[in-house]
């Protein structure tokens, strides 16, 4: 159980992280916006979810929602991480939030703490207050 | 002995000279009560002057002059009249070549009649104008001062044959110099002496001014008392009044018999003197007065013509330099500037020493000698009621001050709010020339204490402060354009600093407002070189010998992530530090392609469609680069904010080429437009349509455009969106 989507409109963010996903023994799934990866997420194929603030189309907090329930950890991500929209993205539900730029360690840290408790079998309940 | 001095000098200024209670004897006076026509005054002998048996006193006055008051007068109406009227010429009663003119004048209630030899040889009148006529046209050919002065002593003296005739000009000081001379080898020459205030009181200055004309046809005469009425009649407009003792004697210390003096006057004020001074009596009839008082008078319109002439001259040189002077003023350093270039100023204007106030700015330039504390001049300045002062003597402006060090000057200052001037001319030390000793206007005789003039006119050289060149009103006028001029500059120069802060803090908050979008679009690619670098080593550890090509170009990427980064910070301190406005050539492809990556680098993001037109991508235009991004940021941001919660999202960008000179920008979006009450009051300062805004956006889009010379307008709004439009000019047209 090592699959993580990645989910952010530019180009050099997408190719970053899934080389460094890639090389920490992660099977990477690149989209550009959330309207595509809701359209091509099969909740059967649970992962983690990295998922941009901001992106155009549906915003993050809007796929995040739609992702209720669905079992898989969804960390946010955001280049103006505002604390209020951080408590907003945790109160619905999101494993964790992390601000852009951040240290590879950490982000290779949460992926790998969300992916173990995916394992553990922990539901993520979505929506809990 | 000091003391004797002074009180002397103010008896002599208290004699009632216009009341002497007395006429000289050469002519009659008779003291008429118009409504009896009867005489009930009279001083003269009048056996001698007319050969009349009896005392004219109480008679009427037909009993003595062969006609009534009103057959005298004839119709002319004293109280119109300025001075006494000549109205008849009576003969002796036995020698009919005795010959007497008759003036009369009013005196209170009564008409005084003055009768007095006629001159001899009486010409027409036709004669005498056209000698008139030739004395003036002879004075008019002057073509200086000099020669003017002289021309006109020469005409008076072939009118009246004095001795010696001298025109006088009172100075600042009070003393009289002498500036022009005609006469015989009788008398030496006093050109160019100065003769002591103090010899002329003030009271004889005084009567001078109200008739212009007085003879002594012989200083050495016994007065004719009055009779009849008080010996208080005014008599100020009487030509046989008699003069005072002690003028008497000081003509006898000066060895003159006879005199004669007209006064000068210059917009109603006593300008000087002619004066004239015979070693024999000498009679002065009526025609040949009035005819001196014709060459007075355009002595004085001659004067006023060389001297207008002179000074419009000096107004237009003056002019053109301070002009010259005004022009090497630069617009946005006006202080350094004037500072610099004062003593080219000073220079201008003829002066010894310039002092300059801008606001809070102290500036002088003195020459040696002068050690003008400027601070504490400008403090008496300001102290002073005049807001404009000329010829005012440093000494009277503060006599107790002693920051004026030894100096004396004539000043022309101009106190203002925000700029004060003054310009100095030293009373530099002159060799003065006195009659006489100056300091000795009269005398005391020591045995009888009686006060006399002085006795000696012996040539007393004298070194002595000077009388500084005067400030003529054309230099004046100039002074008031240089002070305009530099508040003018000044208030420019302020409120040009003043706008280059403004539009500084709009930028500085106008990238506080995009500050999340930018730290975004920074983050972005500081986030994909962490990533990449971290994936980099981990390429490395899992394969240390493996094939390093798709390291490389993983490295690349980083590289072009960090420049890019570099680039949106370059961007942004270019628009939030403050800095020297700078004029050159802008390329507007680059401008807008700048201000699109700080105003919308998320335009994907928010679904905003932006459409650029450019015909030419090599268009430059004049101007600053960070002001004119300013204002395309700006005017982006206000259209994408339009468009918040529209479908059609779009931005277009448009540039054309309108003239040879001239470009314009135009951005239109898809907006929801503008409201009528908004449009009137778009580019005033502090109105605003956003919550969040300070309203400051668009004014000062506009004091920018305009300080390029160009034009910012609103083309259109409406339910289709808005386009603004603004004008640049052509770099290098």
């Amino acid at each position: 159980m090592k699959r993580v989507y990645v989910i952010d409109d530019e180009t050099i963010v997408q190719s970053s992280m899934e080389l460094l996903l890639r090389l920490s023994g992660y099977e990477v799934r690149v989209f550009e916006t959330g309207d595509a990866f809701m359209t091509a997420f099969n909740p059967g194929e649970p992962g983690c979810v990295l998922l941009d603030l901001r992106l155009p189309g549906s915003d993050g907090l809007n796929v995040l929602s739609r992702l209720r329930g669905c079992g898989s950890p969804v960390v946010l991500l955001s280049g103006h991480m505002d604390p209020a929209l951080g408590i907003e993205a945790l109160r619905a539900g999101a494993f964790d939030v992390i601000a852009k730029p951040y240290d590879p360690d950490h982000l290779l840290q949460v992926v790998q703490s969300a992916l173990e408790q995916l394992a553990k079998g922990e539901r993520f309940q979505i929506g809990r207050a | 002995m000091r003391a004797a001095r002074e009180i002397a000098k103010e008896e002599c200024a208290r004699e009632p000279i216009h009341r002497p209670g007395s006429i000289q004897p050469h002519g009659g006076l008779l003291v008429v009560d118009p409504r009896t026509d009867r005489v009930i005054g009279q001083a003269g002998d009048w056996r001698e002057l007319l050969g009349l048996k009896s005392d004219p006193l109480g008679t009427k006055v037909a009993k003595v002059l062969g006609k009534s008051l009103s057959g005298l007068l004839r119709g002319h109406d004293l109280s119109a009249a300025s001075e006494a009227l000549f109205v008849e010429t009576i003969q002796h009663r036995l020698f009919s070549e005795k010959r007497f003119d008759v003036l009369a004048h009013r005196s209170g209630s009564y008409v005084l009649l003055d009768v007095e030899p006629a001159l001899e040889d009486r010409q027409s009148a036709a004669l005498l104008f056209t000698r008139i006529r030739e004395a003036a046209d002879r004075m008019r050919a002057s073509d200086s001062l000099e020669t003017l002065f002289e021309a006109a002593a020469a005409e008076v003296r072939s009118f009246t044959a004095f001795d010696r005739v001298l025109v006088y000009q009172f100075l600042s000081d009070d003393s009289g110099k002498v500036v022009g001379e005609a006469r015989s080898s009788a008398f030496t020459t006093l050109l160019g002496h100065r003769f002591p205030g103090g010899d002329i009181p003030a009271q004889a200055r005084a009567l001078y001014v109200r008739n212009v004309i007085r003879v002594i046809p012989d200083a050495i005469y016994v007065p004719a008392q009055i009779s009849g009425v008080s010996s208080e009649l005014d008599l100020s407009d009487s030509s046989l009044r008699s003069v005072s003792p002690i003028h008497l004697e000081y003509l006898a210390n000066m060895g003159v018999r006879a005199s004669m003096s007209v006064s000068l006057l210059k917009d109603g004020a006593l300008w000087g003197l002619i004066a004239c001074h015979s070693q024999q009596p000498l009679l002065v009839p009526y025609e040949t007065r009035e005819a001196c008082k014709y060459i007075a008078a355009e002595l004085m319109s001659q004067l006023r013509r060389l001297q207008s002439e002179e000074e419009s001259r000096l107004h237009q040189r003056l002019g053109s330099a301070v002009e010259r002077w005004l022009d090497e003023l630069g617009s946005n350093q006006v202080t350094a500037d004037v500072a610099r270039n004062l003593p080219l100023l000073k220079t201008c204007f003829g002066a010894e020493a310039i002092c300059l106030r801008l606001r809070d700015d102290m500036f002088a330039d003195q020459d040696p000698g002068s050690m003008v504390d400027a601070g504490r001049l400008f403090e008496a300045l300001e102290r002073n009621a005049e807001k404009i002062t000329t010829n005012l003597r440093l000494e009277d402006l503060d006599p107790e001050a002693s920051w004026r060090g030894d100096l004396d000057a004539s000043v022309c200052a101009i106190a203002g709010d925000d700029v004060s001037l003054a310009l100095l001319r030293f009373r530099a030390p002159e060799v003065v020339s006195w009659a006489g000793n100056p300091d000795e206007p009269v005398e005391v005789d020591e045995e009888t204490g009686r006060l006399g003039p002085r006795r000696s006119f012996e040539v007393w050289s004298r070194t002595q402060r000077g009388i500084a060149r005067p400030w003529l009103e054309a230099e004046r006028e100039c002074v008031k354009r240089v002070v305009g001029a530099i508040e003018r500059l000044s208030r420019q120069e302020r409120i040009s600093a003043l706008q280059a802060d403004l539009i500084h803090v709009s930028r500085v908050s106008a990238m506080g407002a995009l500050a999340s979008t930018l730290a975004h679009e920074l983050n972005q690619p500081l986030t994909a070189i962490s990533n990449f670098g971290r994936g980099v080593r981990l390429l490395i550890d899992n394969d240390p010998a493996g094939n390093s090509e798709e390291a490389k170009r993983y490295l690349d990427q980083m590289s072009s992530a960090a420049l890019r980064a570099g680039q949106i910070v370059k961007n942004l301190r270019g628009m939030i530090t403050k800095r020297p406005v700078t004029a050159g050539a802008v390329p507007v492809a680059r401008a807008i392609h700048d201000a699109l990556s700080l105003a919308l680098p998320d335009a994907r993001v928010r679904g905003i469609d932006v459409d650029l037109i450019l015909p030419d991508a090599r268009l430059t235009a004049a101007g600053d680069p960070v002001q004119i991004e300013q204002v395309l940021t700006n005017l982006i941001r206000n259209g994408c904010d339009a468009m918040e919660g529209q479908s059609i999202r779009k931005l277009t960008i448009e540039v054309a080429e309108v003239s040879v000179e001239a470009i314009e920008i135009r951005v239109s979006d898809t907006g929801y437009g503008l409201s009528e009450n908004v449009q009137s009051e778009l580019f005033k300062p502090f109105q605003t349509t956003k919550s969040d805004g300070m309203g400051l956006g668009l004014s000062i889009c506009r004091t920018i455009i305009e300080r390029h010379g160009g034009q910012i307008w609103l083309e259109r709004t409406g339910g289709a969106g808005t386009e603004f439009r603004f004008s640049l000019p052509k770099f290098g047209s």
